[in-house]
């Protein structure tokens, strides 16, 4: 109840003087804009903390294998504040910060807008392989982190992807020795035309170490499985994840989660909601406020 | 798979936490008692290097100057979203600093590691340095702008 009144008011303020209660649709809406708010704003001015943290990853595995001290350098420090606020809030940095994510939606997004224009259906990936393929994130980390500590990952120069599309961002075209991580990029962005965070889920190596993380539930998204809908799964459908969310009170972890809330906008009976219960689990205020919180820390990590 | 549940995280990401904690303190005893060792030599040898110009009656060398002309010199290069420029000082013919006065176009972060070439290149006295690996661009960017600069230096 209190949650739906924080909501009115907060619309109140920023819509209409109208006192009427939001309709599902209309939260739904606003939902999606801060959404594509938030991204932008992280896109454009805080666009490189993923790779620094896993710069971070890197820089402590080349320390390890060389026997040397690890220091608190800036990557380490972004990589323990993104650490520390996923335990806290799930992966929202993924959903919310990421500019690489934010690429991926984009891209999903506009593929699949272009081919509804255009009367066609955009293949979706086998369910098969697309139950499978999460796993390779885990080896894509594995392999990186055993070079690093073995240090030959400096031989590796010019194969990333991420490196590219940094590049691209900072309008620094000078791609001499980057055939490799060109043509990677470009597999990636198609991919991510097919399915919706083909990278996230599939292959980021960061979104490996942030899905092994324990994730603490007063703000991770829960369902009171006994009201739903017999046989609905109108929520597992819209996650990118195909997530079938843990029943209130449970402690279980899901590392794919997005902290994107479409399953919250798209439940009929309104019943996906914080692990701690009272915020509804696509209360756009929430979601500006950790959007917020973040983007501070951010700024004072000096990220 | 990986342990879905929350104390299996919770106890290894204390497990990590901890043998990383005893690693740093085993790394950071030996790193001390090498540069001790270290320091002890540097002594020893310049105990000798006395002793040797007491016995011979020379003036003993000083490290003479360097082989830059004094002044304050500037030099830009590309960094990784834009141009780093330096501003380096020469006293005596030695490099004694160098300045970052623009690096606006970098990431925090990676300016922040970047910077780490700096102190090399005064230890080494010239521009050719390793640069730092995982800011490549712009850790290039402050060694060449360096190296501009010190291009007018050079006697």
């Amino acid at each position: 109840m209190e949650c739906k009144e924080i909501k009115a008011s907060g619309a109140g303020a920023k819509a209409a003087p109208a006192k009427k209660k939001l309709t599902k649709k209309q939260i739904n809406q606003i939902h999606a804009w801060v959404r594509v708010f938030v991204q932008l704003m992280f896109f454009i001015f805080l666009p490189s903390a993923y790779s620094s943290a896993f710069a971070g990853i890197k820089y402590m595995f080349t320390k390890l294998g060389a026997g040397e001290v690890i220091e608190v350098t800036a990557f380490v420090k972004v990589l323990l504040l993104l650490l520390i606020y996923t335990v806290v809030f799930g992966r929202f940095f993924c959903g919310f910060a990421c500019a690489f994510g934010s690429l991926g939606d984009w891209v999903y997004t506009f593929a699949h807008w272009a081919a509804k224009k255009r009367k066609k259906k955009m293949p979706a990936l086998p369910e098969k392989l697309r139950d499978a393929l999460p796993s390779l994130k885990y080896a894509v980390l594995a392999a990186i982190l055993i070079m690093c500590f073995m240090g030959v990952y400096g031989n590796l120069s010019g194969t990333s992807p991420w490196d590219v599309f940094s590049m691209l961002h900072a309008f620094n075209f000078r791609f001499g020795k980057y055939a490799v991580g060109i043509v990677l990029l470009v597999l990636i962005v198609v991919g991510m035309a097919f399915e919706e965070r083909f990278f996230c889920k599939f292959f980021c190596p960061m979104g490996a170490v942030f899905s092994l993380m324990p994730v603490l539930t007063p703000f991770s998204l829960r369902r009171n499985r006994s009201a739903c809908l017999k046989k609905c799964s109108a929520c597992s459908k819209v996650c990118p994840s195909k997530i079938g969310l843990p029943n209130d009170g449970a402690l279980a972890v899901e590392g794919d989660c997005f902290m994107c809330g479409k399953c919250a906008g798209v439940c009929p009976k309104t019943n996906i909601h914080c692990g701690a219960g009272r915020i509804q689990g696509d209360a756009y205020w929430f979601t500006a406020v950790r959007a917020v919180l973040l983007a501070v820390l951010m700024i004072v990590m000096g990220v | 798979m990986f342990g879905r549940s929350f104390a299996v995280r919770l106890t290894s990401i204390f497990l990590i936490i901890a043998s990383l904690y005893v690693y740093e303190a085993i790394t950071r005893e030996r790193v001390q008692a090498d540069t001790i060792a270290r320091l002890e030599a540097e002594l020893q040898s310049a105990k000798n290097e006395i002793a040797y110009l007491e016995e011979h009656g020379g003036a003993g060398s000083k490290a003479g100057p360097g082989s830059y002309k004094d002044g304050t010199y500037t030099g830009s290069a590309m960094g990784f979203g834009g141009n780093i420029s330096v501003s380096v000082t020469v006293e005596n013919g030695n490099i004694t600093a160098i300045d970052v006065t623009d690096h606006a176009a970098e990431d925090d972060s990676f300016y922040d590691m970047a910077a780490a070439v700096i102190p090399k290149i005064i230890s080494a006295q010239s521009t050719d340095v390793d640069t730092v690996s995982g800011a490549t661009f712009s850790s290039t960017g402050i060694r060449d702008a360096a190296a501009e600069a010190l291009a007018g230096a050079s006697s």
